[in-house]
């Protein structure tokens, strides 16, 4: 905990690509084809994560700690017993809140600028 | 589809094959997972075949880049945090080869400034050939005719001083006197007005000058309207007709740097060189040539061909020739000095031999301490090798770790030469002129000094990466680790590398030695003068526009008044004084019926001078008054000479030849020029003296040097250093302002220069010398250092890591001083044969230098005979290597044989 604040400042504003994976895994434990096709269905088809970057920044992220293994597997049914499942750690939760929390406040801002800009003109 | 669905599986098994290549981390974290995704993803990804194929790729290429970067910035900071846990070893090695690297660049930037770089201000420096000898006239308009050679060709006189005066200054501005093509030749347009162009060939109305643009700021003061200002050069009105462009100091600036050119047309009225109809004599050689080759030709066809043409008219002249080699030598006029293109490799070759000694015992320090960190690694690299951390990668974090100490290195040594070069440029050579050299650190060397940087880091990471890395797992896993019991150690890389340093070392020293020691010598030898308080002080009446027969008055008239003077000893006019000749002169004497030809340094002295200059006279007389007087012919010769030529039989009364007269401006760059002067008839002068030897070089024994007297024609046509006043004066007198105040008393108007006590100008001549004295000690004493070090830490090292071997020995029951023999008697051998190699390279490098360098081979010769410099060296060296065996060998040797046994 006592490195909390500085993780933080280092790590963010996140790199867009990390924002993506980590958000896939907000929900549920996926596995690297999961996160793609997740991602992309989420963005409509705009971000596609190909394999190589993927699998660079499910590495960056292991690294930092923000995700991990998953010990544990979805039912027998929808398991592929040959693929590794990742979740978000808390740490990794920590910060993907913070991250969330800050384009939040950047949509605040934008919006309140639209209206002045508007009620100008 | 079929057709895509192959397509898409040949470069499936590629992409399979590229995904090997990643580093071995993520490949063993994600390479089956990145494939079986990639499976999965076909389908949208043959989508959109072919972008989709090609992104893939792409894609791939960006992420393997990127783990590489990743893998190397970790390797860079651990080896970093490495170096950093170390500051003792860290900081030795990268002393040691930042002065390495500091020798290297500081030669490459030296080169850089003078052989490399281009005259400033000309254009396309590549086409420009001179040659390397000055030429007469007639010879010039011979080789100017030869269209087919030369785009274009012109001629100019070297040094030339001007007396130059404007709103009441006076001022000695050095230049050139050019021919009207000068310019067009060089390639250089005026940045204000005009240059001298073919207008100027013939003479018209004002002689017209073009100033430098250092001279129009400094001297001017940047004035605006300085076309068609008048200014008097040598007392004569001439017109300012244009100011040459920022940074252009003449064709040869290095040697005879120019801030003022004037018309050859203008001629004898404003410039007393050009007297005596000196465009149609053949002995006056006082040209230098210059020429801008057509492209095709190469400079040995000029060579020849110029060769050639040289031969024919001096043929045609009735003298032909008698020399077999070149007449002619062409040099590239473009660089700063001009050298044949073969010289060059000569020049670049000598001083790189020592910086290659430091450099070789620089590196091979930091290899064997890099070596030494490196077996001490090795448990470290067994356990990774074994987890299965590639070779490469290992080698790669090795490698790392030398050119992170090289970079280190790299930069501390550039930093120096950029200080020692700043330094250098601010030296002053002791001429009469004021040479500059400019060696300024520029991009050339920043990108010289890097790449030399890269390559040392290179050579001192690999080899202890290759060794250290070694895969021989076995044994390192095993307390045994440092067991070297191979069959052939006598050649390990690590006596290789003792016996290299002690090599090197020792032929550093040596050589170093022989040449500091030897220079010392001469130059703590008696100067052959002892001239006490002399003050000396030059006027130049004719550039100061006064007529040969005005000048004439001025001597005799200031020389009484300032004999006359309280305090005043003796005083003299002189033109040359002791280091400062008057040029060179051949000769021919008759010795019992046969004639020789000989070479003398030359000085033109006036009465009293050996007197003030303290200069022992051991026969006859020296000069007095009526010496002067023309049609007398006296000379006074030096004991060098005397002993030369007549061995012990008494020469005063004996007759001299002098062959041709050379009134020829003194040349810088080997201190005489070629004769190709005709024999005049027979001049014999007669021997009334026999003079002390005297110095005349800083760093070279006294040579044979006749002395003539000053004559009217050296009175009326002085040399560009003028005529000197040497006073002699009592101890606490101020010669300077004394003299001054009476030549101004006398005529206002003459401009004096060049005004110090002779015991400065000795200081001034010994100062460069000094400069290289002290270097070489430097480079010596730093030699020496580093050699110790270097020395003491590898046998050291080497004994110390045979503690588990001499454990065992002990063990078995091999009493201490078994071992201290063993061990002695090892490292004695190495040492031995590092001491034989070190001097047989010394005597050859030492040969080498000698033949090629007259000073170093007189330093040499002088202190050949003294044993003690070879002595002195081989015995430091000696004492630090077995001193460095001896210590851990007895250390090792006390301790108990279960501890060693236990230590690794």
């Amino acid at each position: 905990m006592k490195d909390h604040p500085d993780v933080l400042e280092r790590l963010l504003p996140l790199k867009p690509n990390w924002f993506h994976v980590m958000l896939s895994l907000a929900n549920e434990d996926l596995h690297g084809y999961g996160i793609m096709l997740e991602v992309r269905e989420r963005t409509n088809g705009k971000i596609r994560l190909w394999p190589a970057t993927l699998y660079g920044t499910l590495e960056r992220l292991l690294d930092e700690g923000l995700i991990a293994e998953a010990n544990q597997r979805p039912p027998a049914g929808e398991d592929d017993a040959r693929r590794r499942y990742y979740h978000l750690t808390s740490l990794g939760r920590r910060v993907l809140a913070a991250e969330s929390t800050r384009l939040e406040d950047l949509v605040r801002v934008i919006r309140a600028k639209r209206r002045v800009a508007e009620s100008e003109a | 589809m079929e057709s895509q669905s192959r397509s898409y599986g040949f470069a499936y098994s590629f992409y399979r094959n590229l995904v090997r290549f990643f580093p071995h981390r993520s490949r063993c974290a994600f390479e089956y997972e990145l494939l079986q995704t990639t499976e999965d993803a076909n389908v949208w990804i043959q989508h959109q075949s072919p972008f989709g194929l090609a992104h893939l790729f792409s894609d791939l290429a960006v992420q393997l880049v990127v783990a590489y970067l990743r893998e190397c910035i970790w390797d860079l900071r651990y080896e970093a945090r490495l170096l950093i846990r170390r500051p003792v070893f860290t900081f030795v090695a990268v002393v040691s080869m930042s002065l390495a690297i500091c020798a290297g660049s500081s030669f490459f930037s030296e080169l850089n400034g003078t052989i490399l770089r281009d005259v400033p201000g000309v254009a396309k420096a590549d086409e420009l050939i001179t040659l390397q000898q000055p030429i007469s006239f007639p010879a010039y308009r011979h080789f100017r005719d030869h269209k087919e050679l030369f785009f274009s060709t012109a001629a100019y006189v070297a040094p030339v001083p001007f007396g130059v005066s404007f709103d009441g200054h006076k001022e000695r501005v050095w230049g050139h006197i050019v021919t009207s093509d000068y310019f067009s030749t060089l390639g250089v347009t005026a940045e204000m007005g005009r240059v001298l162009d073919a207008r100027d060939e013939e003479k018209q109305g004002t002689p017209l000058v073009v100033v430098s643009d250092r001279f129009w700021k400094s001297n001017l003061g940047s004035d605006p309207n300085v076309i068609g200002r008048a200014i008097h050069i040598n007392g004569k009105l001439c017109t300012v007709v244009g100011v040459a462009p920022h940074g252009f100091q003449g064709a040869s600036p290095m040697m005879f740097v120019a801030d003022l050119w004037l018309a050859l047309s203008a001629g004898e009225s404003v410039a007393p060189e050009l007297a005596d109809n000196a465009l149609e004599r053949p002995q006056f050689t006082i040209f230098h040539f210059l020429g801008r080759r057509r492209i095709g030709v190469a400079p040995a066809q000029i060579e020849s061909a110029l060769d050639v043409m040289q031969r024919q008219m001096l043929s045609d002249a009735g003298h032909p020739a008698t020399e077999n080699g070149h007449l002619v030598w062409v040099a590239s006029g473009g660089k700063l000095i001009p050298i044949r293109e073969r010289a060059l490799g000569f020049f670049a070759f000598l001083p790189m031999v020592v910086i290659a000694l430091l450099l070789l015992i620089a590196s091979s320090n930091v290899v064997n301490m890099l070596l030494a960190r490196a077996l001490d690694r090795r448990r470290e690299i067994a356990v990774q090798l074994a987890i299965g951390a590639g070779r490469a990668r290992l080698m790669r974090q090795l490698i790392i770790e030398g050119m992170l100490i090289a970079s280190g290195a790299g930069a501390l040594g550039f930093a120096l030469t950029c200080w020692l070069m700043h330094l250098l440029s601010r030296v002053r050579l002791p001429h009469a002129m004021p040479v500059r050299f400019n060696v300024e650190v520029d991009l050339r060397v920043l990108v010289f000094t890097i790449g030399l940087t890269a390559l040392t880091g290179l050579a001192i990471g690999l080899l202890p990466a290759i060794h250290a890395t070694n895969p021989e797992l076995v044994p390192a896993l095993k307390e045994g680790a440092n067991l070297q019991l191979r069959k052939r150690r006598a050649f390990s890389v690590r006596n290789l590398l003792v016996v290299s340093q002690m090599a090197g070392s020792l032929t550093l020293l040596l050589v170093t030695g022989y040449i500091v020691f030897g220079m010392k010598y001469i130059m703590s030898g008696a100067t052959g003068f002892d001239a006490g308080q002399t003050q000396l002080i030059s006027i130049d009446p004719i550039r100061d526009g006064y007529s040969p027969a005005q000048a004439e008055e001025f001597y005799p008239k200031i020389l009484d008044h300032v004999k006359a003077l309280p305090g005043v000893v003796s005083a003299t006019w002189t033109e040359a004084i002791p280091m400062q000749p008057s040029g060179k002169m051949t000769f021919t004497t008759d010795v019992g019926g046969s004639k020789r030809v000989d070479e003398a340094t030359k000085y033109i002295v006036g009465s009293d001078y050996f007197r003030i200059m303290g200069i022992r006279i051991l026969r006859g007389r020296g000069f007095v008054k009526d010496d002067e007087k023309r049609g007398e012919r006296s000379i006074v010769v030096s004991e060098a000479l005397a002993q030369t030529i007549w061995k012990h039989e008494n020469p005063v009364g004996r007759r001299i030849s002098l062959v041709g007269r050379n009134d020829v401006a003194f040349d810088l760059m080997n201190g005489s020029t070629f004769d190709y002067s005709v024999t005049s008839p027979e001049q014999p002068y007669v021997v009334v003296g026999v003079a002390a030897d005297v110095l005349e070089t800083p760093i070279a024994q006294p040579g044979p040097a006749v002395y003539l007297p000053m004559t009217e024609e050296a009175y009326t046509n002085p040399p560009f250093q003028g005529i000197t006043l040497a006073t002699r004066t009592t101890s606490n007198l101020d010669g300077a302002s004394i003299v001054r105040s009476q030549i101004a008393a006398i005529n206002g108007n003459l401009t004096t220069f060049n005004a110090e006590t002779i015991d400065d100008w000795i200081e001034q001549s010994m100062y460069v010398v000094k400069i290289g004295l002290w270097s070489y000690t430097l480079m010596g004493a730093f030699g020496l250092i580093l050699a110790s070090v270097g020395l003491a830490g590898v046998t050291a090292y080497s004994v110390s890591s045979r503690v588990h071997e001499i454990g065992i020995r002990l063990a078995l029951g091999a009493r201490p001083k078994d071992i201290l023999r063993l061990i002695m008697s090892e490292g004695s051998k190495l040492i031995l044969a590092g001491s034989c190699i070190g001097i047989a390279l010394a005597l050859l490098v030492m040969r080498v230098m000698a033949a090629s360098m007259d000073p170093v081979a007189q330093s040499i010769q002088r202190s050949q005979s003294d044993l003690r410099i070879a002595l002195g060296a081989l015995g430091v060296l000696v004492i630090v290597g077995l001193l460095a065996c001896y210590l851990p060998a007895r250390r090792s040797a006390r301790v108990d044989p279960v501890v060693a046994l236990r230590q690794e």
